[in-house]
């Protein structure tokens, strides 16, 4: 085995602190921040509301500053990054609904290759393969021609998955990928998101609010609470306490022998 | 794409039958043969050569320009406020305009009746007005999302645009009210040639720009965040959508006087005609449908013994098209 200093990282952050900046207000959120992702590595970043796992994934994503620290992306300052190398570098979904009348499903996926396509957006041969595999990857192909208000939530989250891949970065992130969905589209984007992983050798980062299926599917955690940020295989966190620690109430209990939560009747 | 190829082809072959109409019909009628006959050799003088070069051809012009100027500001708009709702004069561009004309002309009457014939001063104060409007209401979008809000809030900067206009009519000398309220009545048959020299490049650069800012039009579809996902650099780019906007609003209300409902109303149809928000057909589609519905106003404003106002035709077109947006949106 690899030593894991000696690890390609596509992206890696020193000493991080990730917050707001008011009027004259700062308001740190997470800090001492030393976090790396590694190729075909899908990670998920849980914790309770309110820890900083959106701010932490649009600091990461380059839409907000760090307060202080570095995060090299390929080996480059995230920072100093012009906006076009960025979304070269790094490809994200948000929560922000995406609600545009009249446009196929293919144009959605089609704007990820605007960073690489001309002025007027004219897609090549090579962007039109690309495009056709993203959609193929997310099983999309048929609702290609559809206007993308016509899909369900699961589908429409699948075409954002699809326009991300068509970005063809080596770092994807996704922020509450599952939120608003039923169990088994939930599970099958989870599922989709892992073998995206495995398939490609993209790194994944994504926040959830499912612990179970997270606990699952996971390479490692990122679990987060106001104290800080733990990382570690699902197997680690469960057995060295820190589960119980982050999500700890009164009104249920984390089971370490079978690895779930139970409600306090 | 053959369709759009066809539904292209049909709009300009409708846009030319509405433009020979539009110059053929009026208080004197030119037969198409007569018409024929003006454009074929237009060194005899004649009675229609005068009606057709001096009078009915600039007319149509100004209604090609002003019905495409108008309709790109309206879709830009409702592009970068992500607002159906949202057009030059919906959101108080045109009374933005209006208040930087009435400006104009109230000072120009005080100091010299020389300047008054300035297109440029006209022109430019025009423009400072709607952009200034168009900074204010975006300084309000950001925190507003609401389409109904943004639309309030337009029409309060359009009612307070006018309420400074009435303060400075009070204190001006009746010639230069006069010509202010013959202005706001929004008329296509006041550009001369000379004036044309100056319109006709603004808004063909005004257009070009659109084109050319076309895929990031597109990316703001998605909104902000994502936009800026995809390199694109979200400020310059609302700044660019606001200065051409501002330009083309600005300088069409400046020769026409406010006209309303155009520029909410036709993205909408051509988008609706065409199937597509994307940008690279919604723009010329806009255009096209543009400059038709504003040559159909003036063909049907003609049709009286008296013209009718135009704003009276637009106003009968545009009206139910924003209450038929409104319902479906809920």
């Amino acid at each position: 085995m690899e030593p894991a200093e000696t690890k390609y990282s596509p992206l890696r952050t020193s000493n991080l602190a990730i917050g707001y900046t008011g009027s004259n207000r700062l308001t740190i959120v997470q800090q001492h921040l030393d976090l790396e992702l590694f190729p075909g590595e899908i990670v998920c970043m849980i914790g309770p509301n309110g820890c900083g796992k959106s701010t932490l994934l649009r600091t990461l994503g380059g839409l907000q500053r760090p307060i202080t620290g570095s995060i090299l992306v390929d080996g480059k300052n995230l920072e100093t990054l012009s906006a076009h190398d960025r979304a070269e570098s790094l490809a994200l979904t948000l929560t922000d609904r995406v609600e545009v009348d009249k446009m196929l499903v293919y144009e959605i996926v089609a704007m990820g290759r605007y960073p690489y396509t001309n002025r007027f957006g004219r897609l090549t041969d090579i962007d039109k393969a690309i495009v056709a595999e993203a959609l193929a990857q997310v099983h999309l192909e048929e609702k290609a021609q559809r206007y993308i208000s016509e899909l369900s939530d699961g589908e429409r989250q699948r075409a954002m998955i699809a326009k991300v891949l068509a970005q063809a970065t080596p770092l994807l992130f996704f922020d509450e990928p599952t939120a608003h969905l039923d169990l088994p589209n939930r599970v099958s984007i989870m599922l989709l998101l892992t073998r995206l992983a495995k398939n490609t050798g993209k790194a994944i980062l994504l926040s959830t609010h499912e612990l179970e299926l997270a606990m699952q599917v996971a390479d490692k955690l990122w679990l987060m609470n106001d104290r800080g940020v733990r990382i570690g295989t699902p197997d680690q966190l469960i057995a060295d306490g820190s589960f119980e620690n982050v999500f700890k109430s009164d009104q249920f209990f984390f089971d370490v022998k079978t690895g779930r939560f139970t409600v306090n009747k | 794409m053959s369709r759009n190829l066809i539904l292209f082809t049909v709009l300009l072959l409708f846009c030319l039958l509405l433009l020979l109409t539009d110059i053929a019909f009026g208080s004197i009628p030119i037969s198409l043969h007569n018409l024929w006959q003006t454009f074929l050799h237009p060194e005899t003088d004649s009675l229609y050569k005068n009606i057709v070069f001096d009078f009915r051809l600039p007319k149509a012009l100004t209604a090609i320009l002003c019905g495409a100027a108008l309709s790109v500001a309206g879709l830009l708009m409702q592009t970068l406020f992500r607002n159906p709702l949202a057009g030059p004069d919906v959101l108080g561009i045109s009374s933005g305009a209006s208040m930087g004309v009435a400006l104009y002309v109230m000072a120009a009457s005080w100091w010299s009746a020389s300047l008054l014939q300035s297109s440029w001063g006209m022109v430019g104060a025009a423009v400072i007005g709607a952009l200034l409007v168009l900074m204010l209401t975006l300084a309000v979008a950001t925190r507003i999302r609401q389409s109904v809000t943004l639309l309030i809030v337009g029409l309060m900067f359009a009612s307070v645009a006018g309420a400074v206009v009435s303060i400075l009519q009070n204190f001006s000398n009746p010639d230069a009210v006069k010509l202010f309220v013959v202005w706001t009545f929004g008329s296509l048959s006041a550009v001369t040639w000379a004036q044309m020299e100056l319109l006709i490049p603004i808004i063909l650069v005004g257009l070009i720009l659109t084109f050319w800012l076309q895929k990031s039009l597109n990316v703001m579809l998605l909104g902000e965040h994502y936009a800026r996902g995809l390199g694109i650099s979200v400020t310059i780019v609302r700044v660019a959508i606001i200065l051409i906007t501002g330009v083309l609003a600005g300088t069409i209300t400046a020769f026409t006087g406010p006209i309303a409902f155009i520029g909410v109303a036709v993205p909408h149809l051509a988008r609706g005609i065409f199937g597509t928000s994307n940008h690279r057909i919604a723009i010329p589609g806009t255009i096209l449908c543009g400059a038709a519905l504003l040559l159909l106003c003036d063909v049907i404003s003609q049709q009286t013994t008296y013209p009718l106002p135009l704003n009276a035709v637009s106003a009968l077109f545009g009206a139910p098209m924003i209450i038929w947006i409104v319902l479906k949106q809920r």
